[in-house]
């Protein structure tokens, strides 16, 4: 984490002996909240140009991929070229797209004929209440474990559940879907199969919409939660274990403090810190769960949408899943990382 | 992350490097639970991979007549069949070898590229280093599972194209490991002693430095290795594997999309998972057995 305090500098060393009133003025560039900004949307661009070039650099004539089923008349087809604007030269694509980009407009669907931005909006939306779903559950579990395991070291429950944690690590998250469905939708016929609501429902009040989507809400966090919650129980058992060792809380139990406020007032809090940072930066990984999640149970968010795009070879909604993924991910670790500075000031002065 | 460890505060006196012996790791790793259980369970593995590999076709002949699908376990079935036909016994076989392959290989290639990052990047510093490691900072941070996909989906399908794919995404994290190890070992005794002697760059880092980073670059190897076989279960799980081959995902695949989870036949549901959870679980207890053997802090507890 330190480490990224060291990037992003955009200016070159320290001008020697030089107190010009231009210095001043931008000094807040070297800051690091400035830095880190920064260093998101470098990587964000870096995104989007890849993005840019790995559909130009495909084999063949991009048109011929938008044309795909049906065989065109070559001036049909040179009429797409126009509306796509691949008569342009590469340079001037580049520049219209990363506009286009920074407006959030990424082009139109080639299966949908839509603009992708309509498709993308209600996908956003409900994966972000599945990852908000699986988050509250993975950091209620995923917590709670770790504390007991970490203030148990080295004891028969700390090992158990270091060994569950990597057990439930390595389990395929896709796989622990199918199998929750097959036991509590199929066998046991308790909660729904797939989708975000019942087919054809008719809701009589708000509250019943609610219910219904809570419902196929379930087991889809459920699914995420399981792969995640070993991992963020491990962090906050180890973060625990090495609070457990500083000076101050040998001073707390000389001082013949309670166990419980020891643990709360002194491991915990001291503890939550780097447990919270390394959580945002599973987030990646969280994500990776949640596009499993949503292929298995249907759940029409944006992993659902990647997979139908590779299916269906829709490069431009491919892409903008992609990048509406990635900048999810790197808004949220940057959040992250601003506050995590904010609370720890060695971040900032490394 | 360049902080010197407990370890390297205790400066050899010799003009040698601190090399621990090899066996004796090894025996620390066995002497840990996890270590032991890890390494039994890669063992079989193996051996089971290999077996498969020269015993059964990939893939294996499909059913003669359409009473052959979705056959539930019986005698002349070990496993049942799946939607063609199958024998998912033979399937289970030979998707053992493809998984341990393209984890091997996808990681090895993670790691040449993450040494070569890291141990540049280390040793020139300066500029160099903080325009390199800018790169891999944007690796770490973009997440890996879309990225693959997106770049899965354009390349054409086969063995080959995961592999790269999985390696060329992973490259990060070894690359900031290997760099922190080089910056703690580079102002060392018995480096700068080599680098008066006059001894080349390219020489110490071969002789000196990579044996110290070693451990800890085997440690995260092992953990890329189990990462790089469950995103192989998935990339096959979402269509893109290779088509003309059979993995553990794509069986789950195949399972999904002709409905075997809304008929409950769960033979050819449970096995394919289970085999993969326990392979990846091989692989995560040695790796993370590994750390805490190579880690002087953990170790002396």
């Amino acid at each position: 984490m330190t480490s990224t305090a060291e990037q992003g500098a955009p200016t070159g060393p320290e001008p020697v002996g030089a107190p010009a009133p231009r210095t001043v003025r931008w000094r807040w560039l070297r800051s690091y909240p400035a830095r880190r900004v920064l260093q998101a949307l470098i990587t964000l661009f870096m995104v989007a140009t890849f993005n840019f070039w790995l559909f130009r650099m495909l084999p063949g004539d991009p048109a011929r991929l938008i044309a795909r089923e049906s065989r065109l008349s070559p001036e049909a087809f040179e009429q797409l070229r126009e509306s796509f604007g691949l008569n342009e030269p590469a340079w001037s694509q580049y520049l219209t797209y990363l506009t286009k980009i920074v407006r959030f407009d990424t082009g139109i669907s080639f299966k949908a004929r839509m603009p992708v931005t309509d498709l993308l909006r209600p996908a956003l939306s409900n994966t972000l209440i599945l990852t908000g779903a699986a988050l509250v559950l993975i950091f209620v579990f995923g917590l709670a474990f770790g504390i007991v395991a970490g203030w148990r070291r080295g004891t028969r429950t700390d090992t158990s559940l270091t060994l569950t944690a990597l057990t439930l690590w390595s389990l395929p998250t896709f796989w622990v879907g199918l199998m929750l469905v097959l036991l509590f939708s199929i066998t046991l016929g308790l909660l729904p199969v797939a989708g975000i609501r019942s087919v054809a429902a008719i809701y009589r009040t708000p509250l019943d919409e609610v219910w219904d989507v809570l419902e196929h809400l379930v087991l889809p966090a459920a699914t995420i939660a399981i792969v995640s919650v070993g991992s963020i129980a491990l962090i906050m058992r180890n973060s625990l274990a090495e609070v457990a060792d500083e000076d101050y809380m040998l001073a707390a139990r000389a001082r013949g403090l309670r166990p419980s406020t020891i643990l709360w007032r002194y491991g915990v809090r001291n503890a939550f810190l780097p447990t919270f940072t390394l959580m945002a930066l599973t987030l990646g990984l969280l994500m990776a769960g949640t596009i499993q999640t949503e292929v298995v149970f249907s759940w029409p968010g944006l992993g659902l949408l990647m997979y139908e795009a590779v299916q269906d070879r829709d490069l431009p909604l491919l892409e903008a899943a992609f990048f509406v993924i990635a900048v999810i991910v790197v808004i949220a670790t940057t959040i992250a990382d601003l506050f995590y500075s904010r609370l720890d000031p060695r971040i900032r002065s490394s | 992350m360049s902080v010197p460890s407990a370890a390297s505060a205790a400066e050899p006196t010799t003009g040698e490097s601190p090399v621990r012996e090899r066996g004796g790791a090894l025996v620390e790793l066995w002497r840990t639970g996890r270590g032991k259980i890890g390494m039994i369970l890669l063992a079989a593995f193996v051996v089971y991979g290999v077996a498969g590999f020269l015993a059964y076709e990939n893939p294996p002949a499909a059913g003669e007549t359409v009473e052959d699908r979705f056959r539930a376990p019986s005698v002349d079935h070990l496993l049942g069949t799946d939607n063609l036909g199958r024998s998912v016994w033979e399937q289970l076989a030979v998707g053992a070898g493809i998984s341990l392959a393209v984890g091997v290989a996808a990681t090895a290639i993670a790691v040449l590229i993450g040494s070569v990052v890291g141990i540049t990047s280390g040793y020139i510093g300066g500029r160099f280093d903080q325009v390199a490691m800018g790169i891999t900072d944007m690796f770490i941070t973009i997440p890996a599972l879309p990225l693959i996909i997106v770049l899965a989906a354009v390349l054409s399908r086969g063995l080959p194209t995961i592999i790269v794919v999985i390696g060329v995404t992973s490259w990060a994290v070894p690359a900031r490991l290997i760099r922190a190890e080089v910056l703690s070992q580079r102002e060392r005794t018995f480096i700068l002693r080599a680098r008066a002697i006059g001894m080349r760059p390219l020489h110490i880092m071969w002789t000196h430095v990579l044996p110290n980073v070693a451990g800890i670059v085997l440690a995260n190897a092992i953990l890329l290795t189990a990462a790089a076989i469950l995103t192989e279960a998935v990339l096959a799980f979402l269509g893109l594997g290779d088509p003309s081959l059979i993995s553990w995902g794509k069986m789950l695949q195949n399972a999904f999309s002709s409905g075997a989870t809304s008929l409950g036949y769960w033979w050819v549901l449970i096995p394919p998972g289970l085999l993969i959870t326990l392979m990846v679980l091989s692989f995560t207890l040695i790796g993370n057995a590994l750390t805490d053997v190579i880690d002087p802090r953990r170790r002396e507890e």
